[in-house]
């Protein structure tokens, strides 16, 4: 089944909430998502999280990156190679 | 003045009028605070029902409902009604008492992590940790559940915040009028539309959601589109319009279902290509372009490709939508195709046929009457058999499907529009899942009207259980149900069973003409099943049709 899925690497940057992890990580598991690494680091003035996560699935990552920039704590979604931008003001 | 009273002081200034609710320990302080506020306070008996009511009292205004609960089993209760909500994208706040900062995280009395079990059902859950943010989080809140996408929204307040001194702050929006999309996209939508020869508009909630019902309607009316519709966006359309086909999906009519599958361009306007409206996705549709326009971005390509993307304001894009075209041919043959496929009332026999009994009701009904629904064979019934000159007028559990949404909801709606007839239909199944509201209409002397379809089954489930069970009927059997007339009664209610169809008319008229609220439980043949339907994984135009 592995083989069929794709790998795909995303930086989320965040408003340091003590939920904010919990809300990224349902959603990558609720959109059909595997996590296989997360890794992340406050920002110096504690009030910023950068995410960085590696996903694997057989949907197309769009799916997942749209549905975490609804997120009312995320600030950005960096994606290699990232379909058409949608401007962050459209979606909150 | 502490948090609690900035917190309803807050409610009162933003013109809250109406919170649906039940007290419970840890939200005793905002209790108390309403004792002295002009925000009125509706006690449901459930706080299920409280958080219905006030989507029921949101979605036939417009406005955000608001609803409110303890912590604990009070929060919990919520969670069905915020899910139906989110669903639904109806603008919903709601707060919920918690107990006291220092003993969270302790399994304290009456104590959940509702922020962490409402991340999957809430747009966005606040807790609220300093009293200085209280009005603060409420105005994110109610912002938040109104803009863009709407939804529901959670405020959790620990008891001693609402205790703790705290600094009033007033009511204030942020949120920005939508642009429209770029010349670019519109001129790529227009040159698909002047392209196509057989376009078809595909019409859902969004579109009521976005108050563009006017911009809709002179859309259809200049380009002369025929027209669908799904469950949630029923009354968007006037049931008059000459290209109107009525609601696609798995109870849609076969008009609706056959003009999706040939049309050559699909204009899904505040749709979302929900697996109950394409049935087969690979099949729905299969000729057909798709414009997309929805607020939503995650929606556009999330279970159809699209080929042009219109995310911005629905209003203005619909505006700038609006050219002149020939429908021509296209147009004839769908309303060919209507013609071919009206619905048949003439049951023979004495019973009383469901179908029939709905279309009476809606021809008997003021045009701006509210009908609230639950969820199975009737709320198809009333999709497919009455009329709606608006959305707000059709209230309906479209996303999660919840049984037990009508009753509440049709009290949110009396309070909400007390100038207009409020009539449920139930049926025997949902009416007993939030029931105790009867003691709500009771309690505020509520004239909502209640029509109870009883087939002593779930006849949904029922009619599943037949056609793709082997019809092994597997609890689907209500035949013990109380004798609702003498429940009713209990909470101060008149009402009367009827068995016939002759007794239709003149029952629906006396219940109409009643000023008090009333209940009119109908016995109807439990192998009446709903057509036109559509299996499980099969594509539109592979209709089930009733057997003759």
């Amino acid at each position: 089944m592995s083989d069929s899925k794709t790998h795909y690497s995303l930086t989320i940057q965040c408003y340091k909430k003590p939920e904010v992890l919990e809300r990224l990580l349902r959603v990558v598991r609720h959109r059909g998502f595997d996590l296989e690494s997360l890794s992340m680091n406050s920002s110096e003035c504690g009030k910023m999280v950068s995410a960085a996560i590696n996903v694997s699935s057989e949907r197309p990552i769009e799916t997942l990156t749209r549905q975490i920039e609804k997120l009312y704590d995320v600030l950005d979604v960096c994606q290699p190679a990232a379909t058409e931008a949608i401007p962050r003001e459209s979606i909150i | 003045m502490n948090g609690a009273n900035a917190l309803v002081k807050n409610l009162s200034q933003r013109g809250i009028q109406h919170v649906f609710g039940y007290p419970g320990g840890t939200i005793m302080p905002v209790y108390d605070a309403f004792l002295d506020s002009n925000v009125e306070h509706l006690l449901c008996r459930h706080e299920q029902g409280a958080a219905f009511a006030a989507i029921g009292y949101a979605r036939a205004s417009g406005k955000t409902g608001v609803c409110i609960a303890t912590s604990g089993p009070g929060a919990t209760n919520l969670i069905t009604a915020l899910s139906d909500a989110m669903l639904d994208s109806i603008p919903l706040v709601a707060i919920t008492g918690q107990v006291p900062t220092a003993m969270m995280g302790t399994d304290a009395f009456q104590e959940i992590d509702i922020l962490g079990m409402t991340l999957g059902c809430t747009k966005h859950s606040f807790l609220v940790t300093d009293p200085n943010d209280i009005c603060e989080t409420l105005n994110k809140a109610f912002d938040l559940a109104r803009s863009g996408r709407p939804g529901p929204v959670l405020v959790d307040l620990p008891k001693d915040i609402q205790l703790a001194e705290a600094h009033y702050v007033p009511p204030l929006s942020v949120i920005k009028e939508r642009a429209a999309d770029s010349f670019d996209r519109i001129n790529a939508a227009i040159s698909l539309l002047r392209k196509s020869s057989k376009p078809l508009a595909y019409v859902g909630g969004g579109a009521g959601m976005a108050d563009a019902i006017d911009e809709l309607r002179t859309f259809l009316t200049e380009t002369g589109l025929p027209s669908v519709c799904t469950l949630k966006g029923i009354g968007a359309i006037r049931p008059d319009d000459p290209g109107y086909l009525g609601m696609l999906g798995m109870h849609g009519t076969r008009a609706a279902n056959l003009a999706v599958q040939e049309c050559d361009l699909l204009i899904a306007i505040g749709a979302r290509f929900d697996d109950r409206v394409t049935g087969k996705l690979e099949s729905f549709a299969p000729g057909a372009k798709v414009i997309h326009l929805d607020i939503d971005p995650a929606e556009h390509g999330k279970r159809r490709p699209v080929d042009v993307s219109l995310c911005g304001c629905l209003k203005k894009n619909l505006s700038s939508l609006t050219i002149t075209l020939d429908q021509g041919d296209w147009l004839q043959h769908c309303k060919n195709s209507r013609a071919a496929s009206q619905w048949c009332y003439d049951k023979p026999g004495e019973d009383i046929f469901a179908p029939l009994l709905l279309k009476q009701l809606s021809e008997a009904t003021r045009e701006n009457s509210v009908i609230s629904c639950d969820v199975g064979q009737h709320q198809m019934w009333v999709a497919q058999h009455m009329s709606f000159c608006h959305p707000n007028n059709h209230l309906s559990s479209a996303g999660l499907g919840t049984m037990g949404f009508g009753l509440p909801a049709a009290i949110g709606a009396a309070i909400s529009r007390p100038e207009d007839d409020v009539i449920l239909v139930s049926g025997d199944g949902s009416f007993m899942m939030n029931v105790q509201e009867l003691a709500s209409i009771k309690r505020k002397q509520l004239p909502v009207k209640m029509v109870l379809l009883d087939n002593q089954r779930l006849g949904m489930v029922k009619q599943w259980q037949e056609l793709f069970f082997d019809q092994r009927y597997s609890e689907t059997d209500l035949s013990d149900n109380p004798d609702f007339v003498t429940l009713a009664k209990a909470f101060g209610i008149e009402g009367r069973i009827i068995t016939k169809r002759h007794e239709v008319i003149p029952a629906l008229e006396e219940m109409l003409q009643a000023p008090e609220a009333r209940i009119l439980h109908v016995c109807i043949d439990e192998r009446e099943n709903v057509w036109p339907l559509v299996p499980p994984g099969a594509a539109n135009h592979e209709m089930m049709e009733a057997r003759a």
